[in-house]
């Protein structure tokens, strides 16, 4: 015969792939968990790059809008004044209000503003207009004189917000001088810089470590799961290629020619996602952050590049699932062996579990390498975890075979022989439950180290607590502004100012206000000075518990708005109003009329907030955890039912001649229940140890127990709920096929 | 020679010499001996688990013996690794299984014609002779092997046992799943091909019937093969 050129025989053997692809027992079901596994493990890969793309922008924006400060040598040139402050939307992370003003007639305006506002004007991102709709931000600086575009802002859904003060600004300190912005228009200065991004948003890394860990690792999972669907025919096959002479090129070509459709297919459909999400700014559910398409475009090599990425990696996965299939030994059909290299892994599995659990302390406090040894060591469970199973499914197996025989428990029997003989059928769906159920837990456990800060200072700050307002003007405030602001006060409110006692712990801490404020704090209102020993009032004591060191008693004194408009200068003097009826103070109005009485505007927060505010931009990255958290976990619930039909379809053929000997179904529900059932329950169960085990190291040190037993206990729940529709299911088939076998 | 082989072959296509290979301390192999002419035709007996099909295995090179030497076509089997070894297969032997060990997502036609495609034959030529050796051995044409009986499917195994004119044949129980007139036609098919195409035959087989039509018939027993007694010569 002459001689083939490779192109033709390559060609021939993909198409042979390609056709027992089709005809192949479970190719249904096959195909379709190809396509799903490749299109997510395509998302995962563009979710990554894209990731990195928002990164990128992100700091090119950051670094464009940077302020250059004024210097000797640019003194004489153009000059902004520019002064960063803060403001929050209730309940909400805090944002920056930057005061600008041109202090030359040419002063640099910061990217994204295209025009000078006004004396007593703003400009708004679009993220806080829409966030801030319902506080009127709009109008809460001043009136709006336009929108910051993208390119001055961090995100699309960035709120920021740059206000010209109606009085003015002096070029003074705080206050800075700028004469341009980012690195071109000279040395930036990073403490003059806007925006909130810089200091709350995680790591690069920590971030691209949630996507691999919580979205990557169970898709590629599912795309393992999914290749080995009908995985003891293709075996054989491969076998039977290499008994024929082939070499580990055909099999791979064969191999690549089976997957290649669906898995090109699946990776295709993940190309209008990221089509989209390079023409239009996304808003991400349940987060509710906005990508930029601007990013998306910027890297859309990359992005696009993702399908062919995972295409590659599918294809890469199929040859070596084929590859690494038991050898041929013999010219008989191969049964399956427990093989010395599944025992060392078996035994490699304890290790694997204590480096994810305890390896993370030798990197004593360096959160990045605790992380990375976490990642590892879990990474190794995953990997080690289906040969430990499969060994104690073995064993399991021959026991349970030796029970059903001694009990004459048909069922039992059957199961056991299975279970003993064909172990990795069953590891592979007890490893799925309980790399679920890691995934579950990780989730939860970064979720809580996100959140725990936030959640306990709510804790601390009951909704009590909130129905006093503390008013700090920003900058210095002069008599005549507080004055203002004083008469500014929403009806139904009034002032009082607490000054801390002299020297910390000695002396009284003085109250003032007016006689309605006083005796809607529970004191007396008199003339003169008065006493008051013990605060009765819940406002009080929280006004008292976050702003005085301790006095040794309270002295009460009447004051008029005059008065108390001179009080307030002193900074040291705090604040408070309260409405007369006890009620929640209207913050947006008092913030709104700080704008118009001070300068810059006044923080208005109730006691206490300073703290929680600081705790919620983790408390907002940690839903990207629960979301990720909750896709992942759906991910692998698929590939645990794909990867369940299929092996159904294979214990139903197998076991459909039994019908001869029996007229019903019992033994095939028994053997079910024993095969799939009994195995889930203990995955439920020892899932669950491993996987609060593994998250140990994600707790801080002094953290609470982050995993709530109620949570695991419904996990356990589910996934016992689910091995009994399972076992169902199996026995649904097996009858069928019985059925199908008789007739 | 050995004890089991009547005398030198002139063109011997496979020559075994002092094979020796153990399974879980129990000695299957004991310095066994064997040498097949071509056109030669060997049929090999003993009882389960004497390591008759060890032995096929360990003359395609999927098993690794412990000492000996196994010559297929002047080659060193034992030496071969990876693509030399992989190219003996293909070129030099054919191999039909128990149970045919077809491929049954694949039609007979592409289980043929896929031994000629692993030993780099000319594609469109491997194809043409597939089909010309399905029809010359009566396989009716089918999407899947499926579709086939087991007289069917055996002789599409053997087929492909052809397809690529090997100089040695090996048969592991190659009736072992048929009835007796499938069993009949698959033996004298396959006992025919020593004398028309100069190949060597060697055939692993419990049933005496199907023995008797070898040139030879020896029994694996105790580690060596020996001459089929004279009581299983009057069987057959």
């Amino acid at each position: 015969m002459s001689g083939a050129g490779h192109g033709g025989l390559s060609r021939q053997l993909l198409r042979i792939g390609r056709d027992a692809g089709r005809r192949s027992e479970a190719a249904g079901t096959r195909a379709a968990a190809l396509a799903l596994s490749a299109f997510a493990v395509a998302l995962c890969l563009g979710l990554l790059a894209m990731v990195h793309a928002t990164y990128a922008g992100k700091e090119l924006r950051r670094d464009a809008r940077t302020p250059v400060g004024q210097t000797e040598q640019s003194r004489a040139s153009r000059a902004t004044l520019w002064l960063v402050g803060s403001d929050a939307l209730k309940g909400q992370r805090s944002f920056s209000v930057v005061f600008i003003a041109p202090r030359t007639s040419n002063a640099p305006l910061p990217p994204g503003v295209d025009r000078w506002p006004g004396p007593g004007e703003a400009v708004l991102s679009p993220g806080l207009l829409k966030a801030g709709a319902a506080e009127g931000i709009a109008d809460r600086y001043g009136k709006l004189s336009g929108t910051v575009g993208q390119e001055g802002l961090d995100d699309p859904g960035e709120w920021l917000a740059y206000v010209r003060p109606a009085q003015g600004m002096k070029a003074e300190a705080p206050i800075e001088a700028v004469v341009g912005f980012g690195p071109k228009a000279g040395t930036p200065a990073e403490g003059l810089q806007p925006g909130t991004g810089g200091d709350n948003d995680k790591p690069e890394w920590m971030f691209q470590s949630l996507v691999i860990g919580l979205l990557l690792v169970p898709s590629l999972v599912l795309l393992f799961t999914a290749l080995r669907a009908g995985a003891h025919g293709r075996d054989r096959r491969g076998a039977l290629v290499e008994a024929l002479g082939g070499l580990g090129r055909d099999r791979a070509l064969i191999a690549v020619g089976e997957a290649m459709r669906p898995v090109t297919l699946g990776a295709l459909a993940s190309v209008p996602f990221f089509a989209a999400a390079a023409f239009v700014d996304v808003r991400v559910p349940f987060v509710g952050y906005v990508t930029s398409s601007t990013d998306v475009r910027q890297h859309g090599w990359p992005v696009l590049l993702t399908p062919v990425a995972a295409v590659v990696t599918a294809l890469a996965l199929a040859v070596i699932s084929d590859q690494l299939s038991s050898r041929v030994k013999g010219t008989r059909p191969a049964t399956a062996s427990r093989s010395r290299r599944q025992r060392y892994l078996a035994f490699l599995c304890a290790p694997a579990v204590l480096l994810a659990s305890r390896g993370p302390e030798l990197a004593g406090d360096s959160t990045q390498y605790r992380s990375w040894i976490s990642w590892v060591g879990l990474a190794l469970v995953v990997l080690t975890l289906p040969a430990a199973v499969a060994v104690v499914v073995a064993r399991l197996g021959g026991s349970l075979a030796r029970a059903g025989r001694q009990r004459g428990w048909a069922g039992a029997l059957i199961a056991g022989r299975r279970l003993s003989h064909y172990p990795a059928a069953t590891a592979r769906l007890v490893t799925g439950v309980t790399v679920a159920l890691i995934v579950f837990t990780q989730a939860l456990a970064w979720q809580a180290m996100f959140g725990t800060y936030h959640a306990e200072m709510e804790e601390i700050l009951s909704a009590a607590d909130r129905n006093v307002a503390e008013i700090g003007p920003r900058g210095t405030a002069s008599a005549t502004e507080a004055a203002a602001y004083l008469e500014s006060i929403p009806e139904g409110h009034a002032p009082v100012v607490l000054a801390p006692a002299r020297t910390a712990g000695e002396g009284p801490v003085t109250i003032s206000g007016g006689c309605v404020a006083l005796e809607s704090l529970r004191l007396p209102c008199a003339s003169k000075p008065a006493r008051v020993d013990v605060a009765l009032d819940r406002r009080l004591q929280q006004l008292l518990r976050w702003n005085t060191e301790g006095g040794t008693y309270l002295k009460v004194v009447r004051a008029d708005h005059a008065e108390l408009a001179e009080q307030t200068v002193q900074s040291t003097n705090t604040l408070a109003v309260v409405r007369v009826d006890g009620g929640l103070p209207a913050v947006t109005a008092l913030k709104e009329a700080s704008y118009r009485a001070y300068p810059r505007g006044a923080q208005v927060r109730y006691p206490g907030e300073e703290w929680l505010v600081d705790g919620i931009p983790d408390r907002d990255q940690g839903r990207w955890i629960r979301l990720f958290g909750v896709l992942g976990m759906g991910i692998l619930v698929l590939a645990i039912g794909l990867r369940g039909k299929a092996e159904f379809l294979r214990q139903g053929r197998a076991l459909a001649p039994l019908t001869v000997l029996t007229g019903g179904y019992r033994v095939f529900r028994s053997s079910a229940a024993w095969a799939i059932v009994a195995p889930l329950t203990l995955a439920a169960l020892a899932g669950c140890v491993v996987a609060a085990w593994t998250a140990r190291p994600v707790a801080r040190p002094g953290m609470a127990y982050f995993v709530p037993g109620s949570l695991m206990a419904t996990a356990v729940a589910v996934v016992l709920a689910v091995a009994v529709v399972m076992g169902l299911w199996a026995a649904r088939i097996a009858g069928r096929q019985a059925r199908d076998w008789r007739a | 020679m050995s004890n089991s082989d009547s005398g030198p072959a002139p063109d011997p296509v496979l020559r075994i010499q002092d094979l020796k290979y153990s399974v879980r301390n129990r000695a299957l192999f004991k310095g066994l001996q064997l040498t097949v002419s071509a056109g030669e035709s060997v049929a090999i007996t003993g009882p389960s688990g004497s390591g008759k099909s060890t032995l096929l295995s360990s003359i395609l090179g999927l098993i690794e013996p412990h000492g000996g030497s196994i010559r297929v076509s002047g080659a060193d089997v034992t030496k071969l690794r990876g693509r030399q070894l992989a190219r003996l297969r293909s070129e030099t032997i054919g191999t039909v299984f128990q149970f045919g060990e077809l491929l049954p997502e694949l039609s007979p036609l592409d289980n043929v014609a896929l031994a000629a495609l692993l030993s780099r034959s000319d594609r469109a030529g491997g194809y043409r002779q597939a089909q010309e050796l399905l029809d010359e051995l009566r396989v009716p044409r089918a999407g899947t092997t499926e579709e086939l009986s087991g007289g069917e499917h055996q002789r599409t195994a053997v087929a492909r046992a052809l397809i690529n004119s090997p100089e040695l044949i090996l048969a592991d129980e190659p009736t072992g799943s048929l009835d007796p007139d499938a069993t009949a036609r698959i033996a004298e098919l396959l006992f025919d091909l020593p004398r028309r195409r100069r190949c060597g035959l060697v055939l692993v087989t419990h049933d005496v019937e199907v023995a008797a039509r070898a040139d030879r018939v020896l029994r694996l027993e105790a580690g060596l093969l020996v001459p089929a007694r004279a009581q299983e010569a009057v069987q057959a």
